[in-house]
């Protein structure tokens, strides 16, 4: 029968056995554009309150909320200018070269492929650096600063997300970087859970006293 | 070929139909394929919400109950015997210095590590000591040690058991090493001050010898533990914290606390 046939068609059956679906731009590209806007208000924040303390000592950052969690304490820490400037500057620049690129990719341009690696690149060294900055606020200041994690919580998104769709489009036809990439939402969740249980034994001298 | 040699057939449907019915079944086919992955992503994502929020909410559940179990030290520091609390201390576990029938009664809880202590001894430090020399207020010193982890020596805990040594040397005694101790607070990350700079400080205040070997031997550790716990139990979050005949100020400046008094005093 002719009904048959067509399902037998061999393009349609190899796309049917082939459950990952290829990888959306348009979806990346959205993804780029908020991420990235909400990383860029916590850096844009961040820069406000130190120059705000800068201006005035006595300046209480508006993240200060109790002993642990609190910008002030951290803002004033060396770490908080490892290359000699507020390291929310390095924010700025990056969140913003994201939302660019993320309209860009939303609206449904396809840049050349060197671009994706550019942002893997630059990913790459952002989550290097949130996670020295992650452990020196934990284990050396010993407080968190509440805009500094939404910094730390967009940038692995973003770079879970990069890298994993770099890999689907160098990589098409391994179903490694196609299942990674098809869970890519679990595998945040997952580094969220590392950062938030380790911040859950870190604190739990504090911690207890709340509940 | 000519006309003769085609075979009797039935007549076909013209060629425009056909094709269009082929279109019909292809795009239905096609429409079947897209329901079915929509489907499958529908799963997936279902799957992946489950197993995350389960993976969570163990890692969550177990990690609280291994370091809630690890708190067994604290719990069997709220049975501490009466030989381990510094006789000078009331219910709450405070020091208390200033009028002994008070009308008004200012509770400051501290601690000797917290920076923010150190500056509301500088601000508001003499309007205490003004009340404390009068005979109206009574200024009662709730000190506690939960900043431990802001120093490798547990110096929060040290200064406070400290604190209870000089406290049978009396009331100006004290107060003169608990005002040392902030004048002399250590920074955050760092150190601590060592037990020999706690004692010479104490012995400057005036206290006798036999506080060295209090401060070394710390008999009162378990106190420091138990009256913090007693603190936070106590709707404590942070510090300074500053009660006014047992309700909590929003803030710590002299302003504050003056007004706060004085309507006390009013009433």
């Amino acid at each position: 029968m002719e009904g048959m046939t067509d399902l037998a068609d061999p393009e349609v059956e190899a796309d049917d056995l082939d459950l990952h679906s290829p990888p959306s731009f348009r979806a990346y590209g959205v993804a780029l554009v908020v991420l990235g806007a909400i990383g860029l208000a916590a850096s844009f924040t961040l820069l406000v309150d130190k120059i705000k303390l800068l201006q005035d000592p006595n300046f209480t950052p508006s993240c200060d909320i109790n002993p642990v969690l609190s910008c002030g304490s951290v803002m004033i820490k060396p770490q908080a200018g490892v290359f000699g400037f507020p390291n929310p500057m390095l924010g700025l620049i990056g969140f913003s070269v994201i939302i660019t690129m993320g309209v860009l990719y939303a609206s449904g341009a396809r840049p050349q492929r060197w671009l994706l690696g550019g942002l893997v690149a630059g990913s790459l060294a952002g989550l290097t650096f949130v996670h020295w900055l992650f452990y020196q606020s934990l284990y050396e200041i010993g407080a968190l600063c509440p805009w500094c994690m939404v910094v730390w919580a967009v940038t692995i998104a973003l770079s879970v997300w990069t890298v994993l769709l770099a890999g689907r489009v160098m990589r098409p036809d391994s179903t490694v970087i196609a299942t990674l990439f098809d869970i890519r939402f679990l595998l945040i969740v997952l580094w969220y859970l590392g950062i938030g249980l380790a911040i859950l034994v870190r604190f739990w001298d504090y911690w207890r006293t709340l509940l | 070929m000519s006309k003769d040699n085609t075979p009797k057939l039935p007549p076909l449907p013209d060629d425009g139909s056909r094709a269009e019915a082929g279109r019909a079944r292809r795009e239905a086919a096609a429409q079947a394929l897209r329901d079915q992955k929509k489907a499958a992503r529908r799963r997936r994502v279902l799957v992946q919400i489950a197993v995350g929020l389960v993976v969570v909410l163990v890692g969550v559940g177990i990690t609280v109950l291994a370091l809630n179990s690890g708190d067994d030290d604290a719990t069997v520091a709220a049975d501490v015997p009466a030989s381990g609390i510094p006789a000078q201390v009331n219910a709450d576990g405070a020091y208390v210095t200033g009028a002994k029938k008070p009308k008004v009664t200012i509770q400051v809880v501290e601690d000797f590590q917290c920076p923010i202590c150190q500056q509301f001894e500088q601000v508001s430090g003499s309007l205490l000591d003004e009340y404390i020399s009068g005979d109206v207020v009574q200024v009662q010193y709730r000190t506690i040690a939960f900043l431990d982890r802001m120093s490798s020596t547990e110096y929060s805990t040290r200064a406070l058991n400290a604190s209870a040594c000089v406290m049978p040397a009396g009331e100006d005694v004290w107060r003169r090493f608990h005002t040392a101790l902030f004048a002399n607070q250590p920074p955050e990350q760092g150190d601590g001050l060592p037990d020999e700079t706690l004692i010479s400080l104490a012995e400057q205040a005036g206290a006798p010898d036999s506080v060295a070997s209090c401060i070394t031997d710390q008999p009162y550790r378990a106190w420091t533990a138990s009256t913090t716990q007693a603190a936070f139990d106590a709707g404590v979050t942070g510090t300074p914290t500053i009660f006014v005949n047992g309700t909590k100020l929003d803030a710590f400046t002299p302003d504050v606390i003056k007004a706060a008094v004085d309507k006390a005093l009013a009433k």
